[in-house]
């Protein structure tokens, strides 16, 4: 049995719900790994300068800015962090900003096939 | 103003939210665990003066659980995700799965509600943008429960606002409820949604 490394995954999403849901699903998968949580894109920009995690799932529709917007922040200066958006704004043109930006993209609901799409996702840019 | 809808028009119209909610439904059916099969969506442009009487055709009770969101872009309106009252609580605990105890269940259906809108009224603006190659900014998802006519035109700043009745019977077997789609626009977005409807058919000509 292979052990995957300890990885840390911060969840940005003001839904409580949609947090809970996708810590669940990654903490069933990888129960070691470290999760913590944003309820809003400044948090999350906070919390990667702080936290520095390897990873992120980032909501798109929050109050204040939205999901790209705290992408493109955290990019700026943290440029290795590996993010996904999680969204069910599937409209062509957030899929194209997702895209231009280099963060990938995930359709909500969240469920345990989507968290999959995301951790491999994670994974092949690691 | 005076508004007119053609019958290729509407059935257009008709072919889009059906599509639309084809995807809503999908989204839904991944949110519950199960299938749900969305009837062919109805479409009903109403005026200010038949929309009580249709709200409660469409509910068939007089108090109703609702999630909105206000989506801004190719036209403006204000979308309603609808549950009858008291029959949600099932589809969240189907969301949340066994985990949630009761007393948390409880606390979070409202927060579970607003997720589960925003989800479902996304999908369906996501498809109505790819169709009619026009982009949406949608609002955060609030939440209501109380009598329909007083939800779906509190915050209606004209009278002539029309609702847009795109009415799916979104039947969740374990549930034992169907959700409702109604979308509310005022009749200058109206006429910018019938010109790119108009321009969508030009597309297919």
């Amino acid at each position: 049995m292979t052990t995957s490394p300890i990885k840390s995954v911060l969840i940005v999403d003001d839904s409580r719900v949609a947090r809970i849901l996708i810590r669940n699903i990654i903490l069933s998968i990888h129960p070691h790994w470290i999760i913590t949580e944003a309820v809003n894109g400044k948090e999350a920009i906070e919390r990667v300068r702080v936290e520095t995690p390897n990873y992120v799932t980032m909501d798109y529709n929050m109050p204040d800015i939205n999901g790209i917007e705290a992408a493109q922040q955290i990019l700026q200066y943290a440029p290795r962090t590996i993010i996904a958006l999680f969204t069910a704004n599937v409209q062509a043109n957030t899929h194209a900003q997702a895209e231009k930006l280099g963060i990938g993209f995930v359709d909500k609901p969240v469920t345990v096939e989507r968290i999959n799409q995301a951790l491999a996702y994670f994974d092949s840019r690691s | 103003m005076t508004l007119h809808i053609s019958d290729i028009q509407k059935n257009a119209l008709i072919e889009i939210f059906n599509i639309g909610v084809g995807q809503a439904a999908n989204s839904l059916s991944q949110i519950v665990g199960e299938v749900i099969t969305p009837s062919v969506p109805t479409i009903a442009i109403l005026h200010s003066d038949d929309q009580a009487d249709a709200i409660s055709t469409i509910t068939r009770k007089p108090r109703i659980c609702a999630v909105s969101q206000d989506f801004t872009g190719g036209f403006d309106a204000r979308a309603f995700l609808i549950f009858p009252e008291g029959k949600t609580r099932e589809i969240v605990r189907r969301m949340l799965g066994e985990s949630v105890s009761a007393d948390e269940l409880s606390k979070m259906e409202q927060e579970a509600l607003c997720e589960i809108g925003n989800i479902i009224l996304n999908s369906c603006s996501s498809a109505l943008s790819d169709i009619l190659h026009i982009s949406f900014h949608s609002s955060i998802p609030a939440y209501h429960l109380g009598f329909a006519d007083e939800i779906l035109f509190a915050h209606s700043a004209n009278n002539d606002d029309l609702l847009i009745l795109c009415h799916i019977d979104f039947s969740i077997p374990s549930a034992r409820s169907d959700g409702y789609l109604v979308f509310l626009l005022s009749p200058p977005s109206f006429n910018m949604l019938t010109r790119q409807v108009e321009q969508f058919l030009l597309g297919i000509d």
